[in-house]
């Protein structure tokens, strides 16, 4: 079975550099670049019109957003290695974890689906969950691995299981509730660019320069069955809200969903060979699985099929 | 004045107080300077008395303290207080510095010479004095007064970076005497010496003007050393001036290796002394050594009447300093290549390519184009530059003089650069564009040596691209539209290929290349010349690899040829 996907809309100068960060939530597509504003497109509208602009976020600019599933509270981490907090409800900023020294650099993050915990991993591989509810905030965990750049990490759904990917190829799922790592995850070689647990929280997909979605059980940490199809480095990885189906997004262009129950890649996007930096689902509204893309531009896109309006 | 000194007095007391407090010295960029040995600590007490009664003038390197943990610590400590608090609490001991003159191994046998020196009461033959200025003996008067009593009287030295560089060579030699005259009086005076070098300061990001205070006596050892090293290269500067001689850094440096420690010391030192003065490097008459490398369809007319003729083939000519070049004239030639790299180093043995048997061999980008004679069938016939990694002066001003120059047909110049796609390859193509690395404004005479026409030609992120879509990816992209298409996944065989044979010269970013980029994003973000190649860096550091030339490989020729034909079309239309 197959997907059709038609392009919704396109905001072709949304930034004047390259886009390498995409936050969604239910009012907000977040998007940060080589400059140093964060934009906020709104979701809902088809026409996807600016609805806000957080200036100044990061002086050299943005590279990787993370936003709460509640909607709440975003997350933005920047070249100079800072980590800015952002109250989406009233469109402010609401705080900083400021740049450590060189090694420990803050460069992959992500934030739980209340917003009240984020997760980062740095340049030395350190991995930190911090409580955002009040300053300063509190570091509660500390992992050290093996001092191995963290190229991304993900929080579970309920907040139990964290997990990083490191640029050797390296996976850690640790447990926060005992404060160990359950699993290392061996057999990539290359680095690990994206990184995620599925919406119940069993599975954890895996992406990277080896070209292959890997889908790991978070339990056993087995490693339960393989997508492959893309031809260049993955970026991104991204379940949809059902956990049915996985989004990919590729150094050469392409972005990809695949269907968990055929296993299968259900559709291939891409009209150019520039860079797909990171792709994302959309919360759903009605029955299709519409999703956002970002890298020369921002690109929505909306299921053909099913969607129910023409 | 008064705030000046209030200033300085405020900086040296911070210092002070910082030493004061650790009771260690702090060893932080020491050996950058000096490059201690770990002998330093095995000298013996009968060595010291045998120099305690030394009163001799003898200059900075003996003069040198080397704080080790074998030194006891109550002259730990008075050695390494300011004379700003000893003045403050009444006289210091007087033999505080002597003690630790010795504690430097090696410079033992010069300070024996020096000793003897004394008995023959003949300041020439000291071996860290020029014999070409004895009436002077400025080095051996410096350390007269290091080893006397100090009151809190000093001479400042302030040389403020305006802009002289039109001036004579003769007047940088009248401002290091009237300098040298000044401290005379201190000297009998008792007091202390402070030069004040206002130049660019390289090392902030980004780079801004700024003072550079040199204290002597200082409060730390290596203030000494890096005053000395200071001294010595003026003396040498003067000498140069003088004799009408030129000297390289790379000469200067071995004039007196254990002063300077590292060639960076006396690059930095002329440096900020030519910013200082306001005056180009040249005038100092200090060049650094020719490097640089020109080949193509020109000719070079020296001072001295001889020829070069750069349409040769073979390994191209070294680029004469800029004073010995009459003119240049330019043939059948309306483009300038300029490439990073003559040899392209053989660092890319990882793992993987050992595995698949990849040959590595050291391609070279500059002398291939040169030997072959493949650059006279590209287009526009170019004139190859290479500034073999950083570029020189010379190599910067030759660019320079191309760029203001008509080809004969009375156009003016194409100019190109090929550089590595990672930091250091952006950091030297910003710095032939703009004649130095530093942001434009920050610099005098650098638009003398810049290139603003200079466009990047490779290797760009699309080459990584292009790379990719060739070498794994034969499926054709164009075709997708905006209707998505049902996956076929690709053969097995290619997939697998691809998926192990990691392209060449492609490598990841390592932590140095990381901080590098940070610091070029720093310096460059809200500069009108960092707009191009910043959004690279953050390419770079996002993406994680950089690609060298050598990912060209083979292609190396016809890359240059699409490039340089399909920029000339670009031009055209």
């Amino acid at each position: 079975m197959s997907k059709q996907y038609l392009t919704a809309h396109t905001i072709d100068n949304a930034h004047e550099s390259s886009i390498y960060a995409l936050g969604v939530t239910a009012d907000y597509t977040l998007t940060g670049s080589g400059s140093s504003v964060i934009k906020l497109h709104s979701t809902k509208d088809a026409a996807h019109p600016l609805v806000h602009t957080f200036t100044d976020a990061h002086k050299l600019g943005c590279h990787h957003i993370a936003a709460s599933k509640t909607g709440k509270r975003a997350i933005s981490a920047g070249f100079e290695g800072s980590l800015k907090i952002w109250d989406l409800e009233n469109l402010e900023a609401n705080g900083e974890i400021p740049e450590a020294n060189k090694d420990g650099q803050i460069w992959a993050i992500a934030l739980s689906a209340d917003g009240s915990r984020c997760l980062t991993g740095s340049h030395n591989g350190r991995i930190k969950i911090w409580d955002l509810d009040k300053e300063p905030f509190l570091q509660l965990r500390d992992y050290e691995t093996k001092n191995i750049f963290t190229l991304c990490v993900d929080l579970s759904a309920d907040g139990k299981l964290a997990a990083s990917g490191h640029e050797n190829g390296g996976v850690y799922i640790f447990n926060n509730e005992t404060g160990r790592m359950l699993h290392s995850l061996t057999g990539l070689m290359k680095p690990v660019r994206g990184i995620s647990f599925s919406p119940s929280g069993k599975l954890l997909a895996v992406c990277g320069d080896f070209q292959v979605v890997a889908i790991y059980d978070v339990h056993s940490g087995e490693q339960v069955f393989n997508f492959t199809g893309h031809a260049s480095w993955i970026f991104s990885i991204g379940w949809s809200e059902t956990g049915q189906f996985l989004v990919t997004s590729s150094f050469d262009g392409k972005t990809k969903i695949w269907s968990m129950d055929s296993r299968t890649c259900v559709t291939t996007l891409g009209e150019s060979n520039q860079p797909i930096f990171c792709a994302s689902f959309l919360p759903k509204i009605g029955t299709g699985e519409n999703l956002v893309t970002v890298g020369t531009a921002i690109t929505y896109y909306r299921e053909a099929s099913g969607a129910g309006t023409g | 004045m008064s705030s000046i000194l209030e200033d300085r007095y405020d900086l040296e007391l911070s210092n002070a107080m910082d030493l004061y407090q650790n009771q260690t010295p702090i060893k932080d960029d020491g050996s950058e300077y000096f490059g201690w040995s770990d002998e330093d600590t095995s000298v013996s007490p009968v060595d010291e008395s045998q120099f305690l009664d030394l009163t001799t003038p003898i200059f900075t390197p003996a003069a040198e303290v080397e704080i080790s943990s074998t030194i006891p610590t109550g002259i730990l400590n008075s050695d390494i207080l300011p004379p700003i608090r000893a003045a403050a609490t009444s006289s210091p001991p007087t033999t505080v510095q002597l003690p630790s003159t010795t504690q430097n191994a090696h410079e033992i046998p010069q300070s024996v010479d020096a000793a003897e020196a004394a008995t023959s009461s003949d300041p020439a033959t000291d071996p860290t004095t020029s014999p070409q200025v004895p009436e002077l003996d400025i080095a051996g008067r410096v350390h007269k007064i290091f080893l006397e009593n100090r009151v809190d009287e000093t001479v400042t030295v302030t040389w403020e970076g305006l802009d002289n560089s039109s001036r004579p060579s003769a007047w940088v030699l009248q401002k290091i005497d009237e300098m040298f005259a000044a401290w005379l009086d201190v000297i009998d005076s008792k007091g202390k010496l402070v030069v004040k070098l206002r130049g660019c300061e390289r090392s902030r990001s980004p780079p801004k003007w700024g003072w550079r205070t040199l204290v002597y006596p200082g409060p730390r050892s290596r203030d000494n050393q890096r005053f000395g090293a200071f001294v010595r290269i003026l003396e040498l500067a003067r000498e140069a001036i003088k004799s009408d001689k030129i000297y390289t850094k790379r000469d200067i440096y071995y004039k007196d290796v254990a002063l300077f420690g590292s060639q960076q010391t006396v690059d930095n030192l002329v440096d900020d002394i030519a910013s200082a003065l306001g005056v180009p490097r040249r005038t100092l008459h200090i060049t650094a050594a020719a490097k640089g490398l020109v080949c193509g369809d020109l000719s070079i007319f020296k001072t001295d009447g001889s020829i070069i003729n750069c349409n040769i083939e073979g390994e191209g000519v070294l680029i004469p300093s800029s004073t010995d070049i009459e003119k240049v004239e330019i043939r059948d030639s309306d483009t300038v290549l300029i490439i990073e790299k003559e040899v392209v180093a053989d660092h890319n043995q990882d793992f993987v390519s050992l595995f698949t048997n990849h040959a590595n061999q050291n391609k070279a980008i500059f002398r291939t184009l040169a030997e072959s004679g493949d650059w006279k069938r590209l287009p526009g016939r170019p004139i190859l530059i290479c500034g073999k990694g950083y570029p020189d002066i010379a190599t910067r001003e030759l660019a320079h003089y191309l760029y203001l120059t008509k080809s004969l047909a009375g156009q003016y110049l194409d100019f190109y650069c090929l550089v590595d796609y990672d930091p250091h390859g952006l950091d030297i193509y910003t710095m032939y564009k703009n004649g130095c690395s530093v942001s434009r404004a920050a610099g005098l005479f650098y638009e003398q040596m810049a290139v603003p026409a200079l466009r990047h030609l490779g290797v760009k992120f699309c080459d990584i691209l292009e790379h990719f879509s060739a070498e794994g990816n034969g499926s054709n992209i164009k075709d997708s539209g905006s209707i998505s298409t049902n996956n076929e996944e690709e053969p097995r065989s290619k997939r697998v290929r691809y998926a192990f044979s990691p392209p060449q010269g492609v490598l990841p970013m390592t932590a140095h290349d990381r901080a590098k980029a940070v610091s070029m994003l720093r310096r460059d973000h809200d500069t009108a010349v960092g707009a191009e190649h910043t959004d690279d860096l953050r390419k770079l550091l996002f993406v994680g690899y950089k690609a060298e030339i050598q990912v060209l490989g083979d292609q190396l020729v016809r890359y240059l040829g699409e490039k340089l034909g399909g920029q000339r079309i670009g031009l055209a239309s």
